[in-house]
């Protein structure tokens, strides 16, 4: 996957993250709007998005797609919600690479069409969504699942 | 008013939005730090150094990652350089109250309109009294009783005291965001119990008529405290969530930026002004939420939810307060002369870079509209 491509996304959902960046992470931390915190946090983002395609890929393969969000989309996401609390290390620029290519593999490998992968990708974000509007607002929850569903959308399919 | 001179308009203006959009108090501190702050030399005004409040010698600390973090003990963490310290001088500033005094006497000598003027003047000198809330208040209770006892129509009119508290009365600097952040607090709440029940609702607004509060705000904290009470955490925390919601929705909808057709002139006034009516619904959120992290009967994860949203609609009203009080400073559009002097220097060097920046301005800091990204760049949108 291109690293270039990779960074693009991970700036526009750092900019769509932005001011509410404090609904993410615990209370008591200072919510700094520093490129770099922000990048961090971004990353762990699409680090999930890739994880949750890439499962939700295997289990269509398994004929188990449909209304029911699969387990490891809900690990995924559950994992993204460590990473912001801060109880598992954040995703590194090599983990989202490598989550990166495993999903573009895992899309290949079942040959699914761009209308599927799109399907996918919106089944992720409102997973994601309802998980983080638990603890954050839900209208922010909203718009950040979907600026990441849209940017890892597009590097998935510039990846094919 | 003040038609022979629009810039003593437009500065009145600008210093009017920051002089209310929170209290008058809270203004004014930070009116007196932001001189201090000025009058530093350049060099020093950089990250990587501490400063050093003379009245009251608590420490803040600018770090090198752009972070800050406040001392308020004054004792520097260790492993820190003293001689990065900076001392901000605690020289004489005129209050924000008598500059906007000021600028109105001056408006008066010539004006027409004599006695708008001499109002306005009147209203400032008492927005900051205790005497003022009170008296807000006991006039939207005298109005309240009168309103139809029904839930729905005690609803119907908190949402339009609300709105017209916010769209029209903080623009034009009669009542304060504390003022108007307690009846949008009431009006979201009441809608909240109306859809659970209609009768509940009628009960808690009536009851609210015979508490003894002294302001807006301590009738909306008091409202809080008995939905409390009843236990209706979760018409609260709906309540807070659309406080929040409406906040972030009015800042989206100034970040178009958007004028009247061929008036590229007012669109700074109408983004500010968007702006200033974001922070009663943020600072609403905020101080319920505040309240709420601590009331009784909680789990620890309800407790840490809540503190997470306290935070988080915090920093949205600080940054929205932030950006009236830059634009306090760039009246002669000298600050946005040197950002487009800066962007354009870093798209020379490095776009990444001048990307950052431009984002750092235009969507963390909102010291602009969203159309202003062309105008700090000079790149066609």
């Amino acid at each position: 996957m291109d690293q270039v491509k990779l960074d693009s996304a991970i700036s526009s959902i750092a900019a769509d993250i932005g001011p509410d960046a404090a609904e993410f992470t615990p209370p008591g931390q200072k919510n700094f709007l520093v490129e770099a915190a922000l990048g961090s946090m971004a990353a762990n983002f699409l680090f999930a998005f890739f994880k949750a395609v890439a499962g939700k890929a295997a289990e269509t393969a398994e004929g188990q797609i449909g209304e029911k969000i699969g387990n490891t989309v809900a690990d995924a996401v559950s994992g993204l919600i460590d990473r912001l609390r801060h109880k598992t290390p954040p995703a590194t620029a090599a983990d989202v690479q490598s989550a990166g290519d495993a999903a573009a593999a895992a899309i290949k490998q079942q040959g699914l069409s761009p209308a599927e992968l799109q399907a996918i990708s919106a089944a992720v974000a409102d997973a994601m969504a309802k998980a983080l509007s638990v603890r954050s607002n839900p209208d922010v929850s909203q718009r950040v699942a979907q600026t990441v569903s849209s940017e890892g959308l597009g590097t998935l399919l510039q990846a094919q | 008013m003040m038609s022979e001179a629009p810039e003593a308009w437009k500065k009145y203006l600008a210093w009017l939005r920051l002089y209310v959009a929170v209290s008058p108090e809270s203004a004014e501190d930070a009116w007196k730090v932001a001189q201090c702050f000025d009058a530093v030399k350049p060099e020093d005004q950089i990250p990587g150094h501490f400063y050093r409040y003379a009245h009251d010698n608590s420490l803040i600390a600018f770090k090198a990652d752009g972070s800050g973090q406040w001392y308020p003990s004054g004792q520097m963490p260790e492993g820190f350089d003293p001689a990065r310290v900076v001392e901000l001088p605690d020289f004489l500033v005129k209050n924000l109250r008598d500059e906007l005094v000021s600028l109105l006497n001056a408006a008066l000598e010539n004006a027409p309109d004599h006695q708008q003027i001499a109002e306005k003047i009147e209203i400032i000198n008492n927005l900051h009294t205790a005497d003022r809330a009170a008296r807000l208040l006991a006039s939207l209770l005298t109005t309240l009783r009168q309103v139809a006892e029904s839930g729905a129509a005690k609803v119907e009119f908190l949402e339009q005291a609300a709105n017209q508290m916010v769209g029209k009365e903080l623009l034009a600097g009669k009542v304060t965001g504390r003022d108007a952040a307690g009846v949008v607090f009431m009006s979201a709440m009441a809608k909240q119990l109306a859809q659970m029940d209609e009768k509940t609702c009628l009960a808690i607004v009536t009851r609210m008529l015979n508490i003894a509060a002294g302001s807006t705000e301590e009738l909306g904290a008091a409202m809080l405290k008995e939905c409390i009470r009843l236990n209706l955490k979760e018409q609260i925390a709906g309540a807070l969530s659309a406080l929040q919601s409406t906040g972030n929705e009015i800042v989206k909808q100034a970040q178009a930026g958007t004028y009247p057709e061929g008036h590229p002139e007012y669109c700074l006034e109408i983004y500010y002004g968007g702006i200033l009516q974001a922070i009663p619904y943020l600072l609403s959120a905020q101080d319920n939420y505040t309240f709420l992290k601590n009331a009784p009967g909680l789990t620890e994860d309800e407790r840490e939810i809540f503190a997470q949203r306290e935070e988080a609609t915090e920093e949205r009203a600080v940054r929205l307060r932030y950006a009236l009080l830059f634009a306090t400073g760039d009246l002669d559009q000298s600050r946005l002369r040197s950002m487009q002097g800066y962007t354009r220097f870093l798209l020379k060097q490095d776009r990444k870079k001048a990307d950052e920046f431009v984002r750092q301005t235009i969507e963390y800091q909102f010291f602009y509209p969203r159309n202003f990204v062309s105008v700090l760049t000079g790149e066609s949108a």
